[in-house]
């Protein structure tokens, strides 16, 4: 009797020399993270996302200035040139700046920066500048690089009231990369709970949240996001706003989100291994949380990958517009508010870089959601 | 492996079964059309009645779309019939109609009869680990406090001869028939009475179907288990069952033991069946006995005896009157106008099955 059970093991022995190597016993996960690696877009954009949120975190330690420093003599400065030949054509192992001072365009006659060649100042990394603070706790005044003073370094030049634009583009990372996360955790959390559950019982709950998500999935997004953030008190301080403005966009992308975890559930609901569970009297919200939300999970995290850059640029066409994010809370929209008409376009051209920023954030978004859709099953070659 | 389990048992008269199914009917109703008004009715079970005696094992058999599964799954409480009663045999309740169960039977019941699905790759959630597996009936249920669990898991795992090691794996490590060891291991966690088995090699390598099959036999001789046989593989009925029901379209059309059945059947579609069993050394000879034309739709089955269509021995009365499921001798039931009149032969080499 028992030989039936020593003859299984032996005409299945692979199972034997697959314990001897430790890829035998890799989880789903771990099958997924292998699969994306092999994507390379997706690597790229998971790289380039890891080092923008690192900036963001570490904005005031990267950013050679604070985020409202103004340099009252130095409005629309073009961006500063870093540089290793002098104007003798000498060269400098040390990178340096010149130093910027006013003057009369002959042509337009409006204020324009120069460079003064006879004075330089070296770019120096560590430097002692103006203080910050990481997150609440490191307090600090040392900066990655910068100039002594009286030297400037604008890398992305100035506005028009002569704050740095790259630090302010840095600190304005921390609300424009943020503000989408917080929004698809709300939008993840509603979207998937409401899915699961419709998906589950259906019937009447399904098809009154059904009817609702197709009428939230019909209205216009912008006038609605207009409309909705015009409610925003203007009494409210800018955190408040801040969380206001997030609410304010996954109040339209959880119906999508739940869709798709209802249509995921519908078809796993009847399937073998739900079941079995509820043969073994496990119960609904059991089912439901245990099974079903696993199940969908790595499809959640590629919905929610992919809602973030939708997301981002929700606030900044918000901040762009005027309605979103307030000074003096800066973002990449509250940047691009600047520029808005042509002539400041034209003239100060640096203004836009901030949207460079935006689309690097977006692309690299959607690369990484497109690996992790394609790892989401790793069982498919 | 016992001798004794291939030979034929006594019948349900001894004792009462423990699970008498008494004419259970389910339909489907299918909505069409524009408007929803062209309804039809799937029969997927029409008044099937049959016994699955204490320690037996019970072959359900027939072709694809005949209702077998329906079956499991109705006994199981995941489908709730439309009539008909399931009598089970309850170890601390007594006799109980499970087929209107509240949930709080339900969930009692449900302590003592377990299913093994057929595809263990559907079956186990691929997410979770053996040990999670096996050891969730049990959490569910609260039937072992939490520093026992593990100990009982592993025990489980070896007596379906799988080592406590993989306890840590995913079933995706695993092979199909280690698989269908780790269904089978988390439907003994519970101490069943009665296992239905709904096709549980059917997904598998035929050398693995083999041990699977063993495996399944010596687990019940260990732990007094009663098994209803849901399959569609006649070789592995005989091999596996001492008792067997044929379904056809919904119906029962014959009960019986297994052996004088495959012998002898009573029913021109067992015997159709029979002799459409491939075999060895057997080639073109048996292909021409296969039942002729096709399965017909459930939604619109043919009047009076629904297999007269296709039977070779289909008289007018086949076609207008339904034949009722009658004792044609002691243990042998068969839903056929002419039972026992008809010159019916099991193919050649039966024993070789």
């Amino acid at each position: 009797m028992s030989d039936t059970r020593a003859l299984a093991a032996d005409l299945e022995p692979e199972i034997e020399t697959m314990s001897a190597r430790p890829t035998a016993i890799l989880s789903v996960r771990q099958l997924m993270w292998r699969k994306f690696r092999r994507n390379r877009l997706a690597v790229f954009g998971l790289v380039v996302l890891t080092v923008m949120y690192m900036l963001a975190v570490l904005a005031g330690f990267v950013a050679p200035y604070g985020v409202r420093e103004t340099h009252q003599q130095f409005p629309r400065t073009s961006p500063t040139v870093i540089r290793f030949i002098d104007a003798d054509g000498q060269f400098h192992l040390q990178p340096f700046v010149y130093a910027i001072t006013r003057a009369m365009d002959p042509e337009t006659f409006s204020m324009v920066s120069v460079e003064d060649t006879s004075v330089r100042y070296p770019v120096e990394l560590f430097i002692r500048g103006t203080p910050y603070n990481i997150l609440g706790i490191l307090k600090s005044d040392v900066h990655l690089f910068g100039v002594e003073a009286p030297g400037k370094l604008f890398l992305l030049g100035t506005d028009t009231t002569g704050r740095d634009l790259f630090s302010r583009i840095l600190y304005g990372s921390q609300v424009s990369l943020t503000v989408g996360l917080f929004g698809v955790i709300l939008a993840l959390v509603i979207g998937a709970s409401v899915g699961i559950i419709s998906g589950y019982y259906g019937g009447w709950f399904d098809e009154i949240v059904q009817r609702i998500i197709e009428m939230t999935l019909a209205f216009p997004q912008i006038p609605l996001w207009l409309a909705l953030a015009t409610l925003v008190p203007p009494t409210w301080s800018s955190v408040q706003v801040y969380f206001a403005i997030s609410i304010v966009l996954s109040i339209l992308s959880w119906g999508a989100l739940a869709r798709q975890v209802r249509a995921m559930v519908l078809s796993l609901r009847t399937s073998d291994f739900v079941r079995a569970a509820s043969y073994a009297n496990a119960t609904p919200p059991r089912i439901m949380f245990r099974h079903l939300l696993p199940s969908t999970m790595s499809h959640i995290l590629v919905i929610a990958t992919l809602t973030i850059p939708s997301m981002i640029l929700g606030e900044t066409a918000l901040s762009f517009l005027g309605l979103g994010i307030k000074a003096p809370m800066t973002s990449w929209g509250v940047l691009l508010n600047e520029a808005q008409s042509v002539q400041v376009i034209l003239q100060l051209p640096w203004l836009l870089s901030p949207a460079a920023f935006v689309v690097l954030t977006i692309i690299s978004f959607n690369f990484v959601g497109d690996g992790l859709r394609d790892a989401a099953d790793p069982f498919s070659r | 492996m016992s001798s004794t389990m291939n030979e034929p048992t006594p019948l349900a008269e001894s004792s009462s079964p423990l699970l008498s199914v008494r004419g259970v009917s389910k339909h489907f109703v299918l909505n069409g059309g524009v408007f929803g008004r062209a309804k039809s009715t799937v029969r997927a079970l029409d008044d099937v009645s049959f016994d699955v005696p204490h320690g037996a094992s019970v072959g359900l058999v027939g072709e694809s779309g005949c209702g077998k599964s329906t079956m499991g799954h109705t006994i199981m409480g995941g489908l709730s019939a439309n009539s008909g009663e399931i009598q089970f045999d309850d170890p601390e309740r007594g006799r109980v109609d499970i087929a209107y169960a509240d949930s709080e039977l339900r969930r009692h019941v449900r302590l003592n009869i377990q299913m093994v699905f057929q595809d263990p790759n559907a079956s186990l959630n691929p997410r979770m680990t053996l040990a999670d597996l096996v050891a969730e009936p049990l959490i569910i249920n609260k039937l072992l406090p939490k520093a026992e669990i593990p100990p009982r898991v592993a025990q489980l795992l070896e007596q379906v001869g799988l080592s406590p090691r993989y306890m840590d794996r995913y079933p995706h490590a695993l092979s199909g028939g280690q698989r269908q060891r780790v269904v089978i291991a988390r439907a003994l966690a519970m101490n069943p009475k009665l296992v239905v088995a709904d096709e549980p090699v059917s997904a598998l390598d035929v050398s693995i179907q083999a041990q699977t099959l063993n495996l399944l036999k010596d687990l019940q001789v260990e732990h007094n288990l009663t098994y209803l046989f849901i399959a569609h593989d006649l070789s592995v009925v005989n091999y596996f069952t001492d008792e067997t029901v044929v379904m056809y379209l919904g119906r029962v059309v014959e009960t019986g033991n297994t052996r004088t059945m495959f012998k002898a059947p009573l029913h021109p579609y067992t015997a159709a069946l029979l002799n459409s069993v491939p075999r060895l050394g057997h080639g073109k000879a048996t292909e021409k006995r296969a039942p002729k034309g096709e399965v017909p739709s459930a939604v619109n089955p043919p009047a009076g005896c629904h297999f007269h269509p296709r039977c070779p021995y289909a008289q007018p009365i086949c076609s207008t009157e339904v034949p009722p499921l009658r004792t044609i001798s002691a243990g042998r039931q068969a839903r056929c106008h002419f039972a026992g009149e008809l010159p019916l032969v099991a193919a050649p080499g039966q024993s070789a099955i």
